[in-house]
């Protein structure tokens, strides 16, 4: 194992009031970076991400859901936001791994497990069809707020 | 920059144990997390696999739900259980999986130490090279109790033993 920190604190926001959505900046300096998104929203949806802004036809994902009766699987791709996490009315988790974020050579891909144990558990990969660095991260419920009380937190992976 | 994922307690079974308890849990992390590999001894049946639960604070009262999503022996499945006693998050190897082999997996508790209910996010996989009860699993849970998590406890809902070398990490997490 290499010496030093390897899973750093970034930054994290805890929110006062319902918000649409929140952005976090400031995160150079490490590998991949995990986000955990804990708390609860005004509706039962999804858990989108945009990267430095940008709202192009540019991301895709892939889930695997299961709403406790059954299994089922979705794809969409040339999205304006990459819909990888789930969130409801009670309190849950989404744990998002950003990997390599900070290359500038491929495009980036996103790992999230979503935990709303209501409604939905969600496995998903998304991808964002970009090869500049990630320096803002957006994140919002697809329709709603998230509520008073949910944190955002961000902690950076190095890989050396 | 200071690393805050830190080993708070590690238990590696001697011996066959019912339960694995970390208790006094530091309320000095933001996030807990247990990894864990695990076998029980159930046995006199198909057992290929046990159930494993998980209570907080050894609250016994209906206070736990809990979602699955499932690969199951090449097809996939969903759960879901509300109110249980105990949070039933996965399952491990049993008697008749592949010798030496123990089911892998971790589960994430954020903000333990807060006011609001506790969500938990659970993966497991137990892979023992035959047709018989391989499984992939994700779940979501929630405990609906607002207090702290102080202890936690792993333990077979079959009331059968953790095997030795069995293994379950406590670490904590703070997010500054």
């Amino acid at each position: 194992m290499a010496a030093g920190a390897t899973y750093s604190p970034i930054s994290t926001t805890t929110l006062t009031t319902n918000q649409s959505s929140v952005t976090i900046t400031s995160f150079s300096g490490y590998t991949d970076l995990v986000l955990i998104v804990a708390g609860l929203g005004s509706n039962f949806t999804s858990v989108a991400l945009n990267f430095n802004s940008d709202a192009g036809s540019n991301y895709s994902r892939t889930v695997l859901d299961g709403n406790g009766t059954s299994a089922t699987s979705d794809r969409e791709t040339s999205q304006t936001k990459m819909r990888v996490g789930v969130i409801d009315g009670s309190q849950g988790i989404n744990i998002i791994q950003i990997m390599n974020y900070s290359n500038t050579t491929t495009n980036k891909t996103v790992l999230t497990r979503g935990s709303a144990a209501g409604n939905l558990a969600r496995a998903s990969v998304g991808l964002w069809r970009n090869t500049a660095a990630i320096t803002t991260l957006d994140i919002a419920p697809n329709s709603g707020t998230f509520s008073t009380g949910t944190t955002f937190t961000v902690y950076g992976i190095s890989a050396a | 920059m200071a690393n805050t994922y830190t080993l708070i307690e590690a238990r590696t079974l001697s011996s066959s144990t019912a339960s694995i308890t970390f208790s006094a849990i530091p309320q000095t992390y933001t996030d807990i997390k247990v990894v864990y590999s695990l076998r029980t001894n159930l046995s006199g049946g198909p057992f290929y696999f046990d159930d494993l639960a998980v209570r907080l604070n050894g609250d016994t009262g209906s206070n736990y739900s809990r979602l699955t999503l499932r690969a199951r022996e090449g097809s996939v499945a969903s759960n879901k259980t509300s109110p249980t006693t105990f949070m039933d998050i996965y399952a491990v190897d049993a008697a008749n999986a592949t010798s030496n082999t123990f089911s892998n997996g971790e589960f994430y508790i954020p903000n333990y130490t807060g006011s609001n209910y506790k969500s938990l996010s659970c993966d497991g996989a137990s892979e023992h090279n035959s047709a018989n009860d391989v499984q992939l699993g994700f779940a979501a849970g929630l405990w609906s109790n607002s207090a702290a998590v102080t202890s936690l406890i792993i333990y077979s809902q079959n009331s059968s033993d953790f095997v030795q070398y069995s293994t379950a990490y406590l670490y904590g997490i703070k997010n500054s």
